[in-house]
Parts: C-alpha cells; sequence; structure tokens
C-alpha cells in the first residue's frame, strides 16, 4: 500500500510541477525579449506617426512585423496611440487592424480564454478603434457570467456605437461601481461620447444617473446643482443620494439646503462623522456646515477645523 | 513516518493552492491596471498611508509623488529623538504646527504636535510629533488624524511597490460605495488596508492573525502591494531550511536503496520548489503580457 501511495503521490506531484515551471520559463523568456520588443514599438509608434503627420497613402512598414507575436504587440501599439491622441482619423488605424488581421486575433483570444483573460482581450477591443465585425461577434458576451466580462463587452458597445450610450448603459443589468463609471467617463475624453449631463440626471435609470453626476464632478457643472438637490430629497435610493452628496462636496457647492440639512441628518451617526471629516479636508467652514449637525457634532466639526490652523494669541 | 508524509502532502498542497491565488491576482492586477479611472481621479475612494516609523526625506517624498489626487501621507516621527528630520519635513514642506484634538475613537496618547503644510500642494502631507510607542499604538495615533476613508499602514521597513496604490484604489472603486472593510494578504490573512470607519468601531486595530472583516466585506490578495526589506532576508533562511529538510531523507533512502519514497519526496521537493519560484517571480512584477 506505501508503494501505491509513493508512486500516486509521485504522478501528481509530476503534473502539478509542469504549469508553475511553464509560467516561470515563459516569463523569463518574455522578460529577456522584452527590451528588444519595447524598442520595435517605439519604433513602430515612430512610423505611424509619421505615417499620419505626412498623410501618406497606403500602410507604413512598422519593424514589428517581423516579430512573434506581431498581433499582440500591434493591438498594444495601437491601443496606446488611441489613449495619447485626440481627434485623428482612425482609417490608417482600421486598415492596419484589417491587414494584419487584428480583428481575427483578438476575437480567437476571446473565445478561447474565459474570466480575466476573456474580459482584457475585450477591454483591448475596446481601446482599439471600431470595427462592425468585431462588435457584432462580441455582443453574446454582454451576458457573460463574468462581470468583468460584461463590462469589458458593455466597454466595446459604446465604443463602437456612442450614439448608443443611454439604451446600453440603461439595459446593463448591474449597479455600475465608480471605477466602472470612471471607465465610461474615459471613453468621453477620448471624444467617443456626449456630454449632455441633463438626460442623465433627470433619468429614472441608477446607472444613467450615475454617470450623469460622474459628469457633473469631472466637468464642475454648477448649472447642476439643482438636479443634485433633488436627488437627496427623494432619498429612495440611498447609495445615489449619497453620491450626490459627494459630488455636492467635492465641488465644494453650499450645503445650507433644506434637502442636503434633512438628508445628513437622517444619516447613521457613524456616516455622518465620516461626512464631517471629508468636508473638513476639503475645506468647508462650520459656518458653512453649522445647519447639518446638532450642537455636540458642530463642537467635534470645530476641532476638526481647527486642526488645520494654528491659533495665533496676541498680546 | 505516517505523519512526515501528511505534512508533506500537506505542504505540497498548500503551495500549490499558494501558487494558484498568486497566478489570479497577478491576472487581477493586469485587469486593475487596464482601467483609467486612478489617473483621472474620478474615482472618490480616499487612502491615508500611515507611516509610523521615521524614513528619509527622500522615502517622504516618493510617497508623495504616487499620483493619485485623494492620497494622504501621514507620518508619525519622535520629534525628541529625531529633530534635525522633523526640522528639514518643516522647511521642505512649508509645515507649521496646527491645533491637535483628537476625534474620540482612538485610545491616543503621547501626540506633542501635528503639522499641516501651508502650501496647497502640500496639503496632503501631515507629520504627527508622537511620543507613543509600540506598533499598535502609533497606529492608532497616525488613525486618530487620518481623514480619508481607506488607511494603509506601513509597517517597519516597508514600502509601495508601483502602482500599488493605483490598483488599491481601482479595486476598492469596483466594488459598492465603502462596502469593504478590509483588503487581506493570503494565505495568513493579515489585513493591508483597513477602512477607518471599521476599525473605529472595533475600537481600533486588531493585529491578531486571522482576525479579518467577514467574506462579503473583505478582498483577498495574494500578492503584496507592500516590498519588505525584512522578508527577503526571511525567505533566504527558510529556503535553507527547507533544502535541508529535503536533502536529509533523501540521502538516508539513497543510501538504503528505497528509490520509491525517494522519488515521492524528490518530487514532492520540485513541486513546492516550481511554485515558490514562479510565486517570487509574480510576487516580483515579471508577469510579461
Amino acid at each position: 500500500m506505501m508503494n501505491w501511495f509513493y508512486l500516486s503521490l509521485s504522478v501528481l506531484c509530476a503534473a502539478l510541477t509542469l504549469p508553475p515551471f511553464v509560467g516561470w520559463v515563459a516569463t523569463r523568456l518574455r522578460g529577456r525579449r522584452r527590451v528588444r520588443d519595447e524598442v520595435m514599438l517605439r519604433r513602430s509608434t515612430q512610423g505611424v506617426v509619421l505615417h499620419l503627420l505626412t498623410d501618406r497613402e497606403g500602410l507604413p512598414r512598422l519593424p514589428l512585423e517581423r516579430l512573434v507575436g506581431r498581433q499582440r504587440m500591434l493591438a498594444l501599439l495601437l491601443a496606446r496611440l488611441g489613449a495619447a491622441t485626440y481627434g485623428f482619423d482612425p482609417d490608417l488605424f482600421r486598415r492596419l487592424m484589417l491587414h494584419y488581421r487584428l480583428d481575427r486575433y483578438l476575437l480567437r483570444g476571446v473565445r478561447r480564454s474565459w474570466g480575466l483573460r476573456r474580459a482584457l482581450y475585450l477591454k483591448r477591443i475596446a481601446d482599439l478603434p471600431p470595427l462592425e465585425s468585431l462588435r457584432r461577434a462580441t455582443r453574446p458576451y454582454l451576458y457573460d457570467s463574468s462581470r468583468e466580462v460584461r463590462f469589458a463587452a458593455l466597454l466595446v458597445q459604446i465604443s463602437a456605437a456612442p450614439h448608443e450610450l443611454l439604451r446600453l448603459v440603461a439595459s446593463y443589468p448591474q449597479r455600475l461601481t465608480a471605477g466602472e463609471v470612471a471607465e465610461l467617463l474615459h471613453l468621453l475624453r477620448r471624444g467617443l461620447l456626449p456630454i449632455a449631463y441633463r438626460p442623465l440626471l433627470s433619468s429614472p435609470n441608477p446607472n444613467l444617473q450615475r454617470v450623469g453626476l460622474a459628469l457633473v464632478a469631472q466637468f464642475d457643472i454648477e448649472e447642476a446643482d439643482e438636479r443634485l438637490l433633488a436627488m437627496l430629497s427623494s432619498p429612495s435610493d440611498r447609495p445615489l443620494s449619497v453620491a450626490a452628496l459627494r459630488t455636492l462636496t467635492a465641488l465644494h457647492r453650499p450645503l445650507r439646503a433644506r434637502a442636503v440639512v434633512l438628508f445628513v441628518r437622517a444619516l447613521p451617526p457613524v456616516l455622518r462623522r465620516s461626512l464631517m471629516r471629508r468636508l473638513a479636508h476639503e475645506g468647508y467652514t462650520l459656518r458653512q456646515v453649522q445647519s447639518l449637525f446638532d450642537a455636540e457634532q458642530g463642537v467635534s466639526y470645530a476641532r476638526m477645523v481647527e486642526s488645520y490652523k494654528r491659533s495665533l494669541v496676541c498680546g | 513516518m505516517w505523519v512526515a508524509w501528511l505534512v508533506v502532502v500537506a505542504v505540497v498542497v498548500v503551495a500549490v493552492v499558494w501558487w494558484f491565488g498568486a497566478e489570479q491576482t497577478a491576472l487581477r492586477n493586469r485587469w486593475l491596471d487596464e482601467l483609467h479611472g486612478a489617473q483621472s481621479g474620478s474615482l472618490g475612494v480616499g487612502l491615508s498611508l500611515l507611516v509610523v516609523d521615521a524614513r528619509s526625506e527622500e522615502e517622504y517624498a516618493e510617497l508623495l509623488g504616487r499620483e493619485y489626487g485623494l492620497l494622504e501621507v501621514v507620518a508619525l516621527l519622535d520629534g525628541a529623538r529625531h529633530a534635525e528630520l522633523l526640522g528639514c519635513l518643516v522647511e521642505r514642506y512649508h509645515l507649521i504646527q496646527v491645533e491637535y484634538h483628537p476625534s474620540g475613537e482612538f485610545a491616543v496618547w503621547g501626540v506633542v504636535g501635528l503639522y499641516r503644510s501651508r502650501k496647497r500642494r502640500f496639503r496632503r502631507f501631515v507629520v504627527v510629533d508622537c511620543r507613543a510607542s509600540g506598533f499598535q499604538q502609533r497606529l492608532q495615533v497616525a488613525a486618530d488624524v487620518a481623514s480619508l476613508e481607506y488607511l494603509l499602514p506601513l509597517g517597519l521597513g516597508e514600502g509601495l511597490r508601483p502602482g500599488a496604490v493605483a490598483r488599491i484604489v481601482t479595486e476598492l472603486s469596483l466594488h459598492p460605495l465603502l462596502a469593504i472593510d478590509q483588503i487581506c494578504l493570503a494565505p495568513r490573512m493579515r489585513p493591508v488596508v483597513w477602512r477607518r470607519v471599521a476599525v473605529a468601531t472595533r475600537g481600533g486595530f486588531d493585529l491578531r492573525p486571522w482576525s479579518v472583516a467577514p467574506r462579503p466585506r473583505r478582498v483577498v490578495v495574494w500578492l503584496s502591494p507592500l516590498r519588505s526589506r525584512r522578508g527577503s532576508r526571511r525567505a533566504f533562511w527558510l529556503d535553507l531550511l527547507l533544502l535541508v529538510v529535503w536533502l536529509l531523507p533523501m540521502t538516508v533512502w539513497g543510501v538504503q536503496g528505497r528509490w520509491l519514497p525517494l522519488l515521492a519526496w524528490l518530487l514532492a521537493g520540485v513541486t513546492v520548489a516550481c511554485c515558490r519560484l514562479r510565486i517570487r517571480q509574480l510576487d516580483g512584477g515579471e508577469q510579461g503580457e
């Protein structure tokens, strides 16, 4: 019996040794090629930029086309260029993608992987100029079991069809988190999204309202105060109302409105203390927020504010 | 002898689970690196770095150089022992001594002075002149002064890996607002990031092993966002001990001509070594694409 145990353990350990060892070797080899790959990437980037600036016909010759893994490198190059530039004509990028069959490479990667690897491939597709074929092929992944894959597929759809933002975000099945909304705003900064905040804040859909709040905070839109206060007045969606209050404080807007006072006084003491610390950090004076707190909390807040100042005693 | 083999099997299982967890964390880190929220500063998640031991000026400058808007560095110094360093920091960052009032959420003592900068660009640097000894007490003083929602204590000789702040705040922002109380480092389940309100509710930092938040309120990572000078020395001595423990029985079996247990022992050791090699590679950031 002991011999069976030794043999079974030997076979199991031999099998379990392979994956980490193969991973270690592959990463070491990639690390050795990294310097050379970066040089090729830089030269190819220069080639593409020169081609764009001089408005030449045809496709640029890229040094990285001789490399193993050129499709992965090309996808990285185009994604980096797309993130670093604004307002260029994506036609050259699309022609490069089709010439090097980047769409097939990325779709193959999406189909053959799952979980976070699939999300990474989809994110790469979202970072590239949109192709209709990729948009159609990735639509089923909006219903994948992994949240990251669903979100990355949403980014692909929005990147390819920005005019459908309202419909796509409204139909997204989960509540968008702050990180996901920030990623949508990043698409906006690439010039892909409209910046009309009113329809977003007025929408009954919480995801659209979150995007609207993020737009207001990002672009410091003072005209949105009324709408933000309205969100506090009807706190049927508590997390959204807290987000509206945080937007007001981040913009350093006045907090004396009745809606703000009632909302803050209804918060649990723990959250109210957290809010006090945030207000002191943002630089609100005691007079600006006195109506939000009772006498004891007012004293605590005064002490917090004093810890940002030095008291001068004259005479 | 059965006990020894059970221990061997347990070690192999732990090594493989650890390796698998490290691969998942490395993949998750690649996903977090792809997201842009931390660069734009629009995540709304505040992080306070609590530096409870005295560092050099360059180390403080390096921590303050992390490009994230809602980041605060709370540095604790004993002004009596590090008067020159305190003077240098006051001059470099235009610090003034301000009023200190304990918040009442933590039991603190030993605070002699609190310094903040007059310059807006250094507003997120706070220095506390504190005489308290003991790591936990110093942590509580730093937490009492911190003003942002999440706390990241840096222990003796600990620093941050490149990109650690961006990954931490991005990870926290991918959960509902303030839904996460801790980010814990497996397999010892040591919390590395704490939610301030949760710490205050418990009355302080609970540094006992495995005293972690319940599952829905914690995020578990297998690769540390911190780097430690002590860690590399400890790893060297552990490797040496494991090598001796591994070689001794094989030598005995080899002499006795018992090849099956020798083979099983050898392969078990090779599995654990490969897993440790790969984990260390991932921990060092050599992930490639």
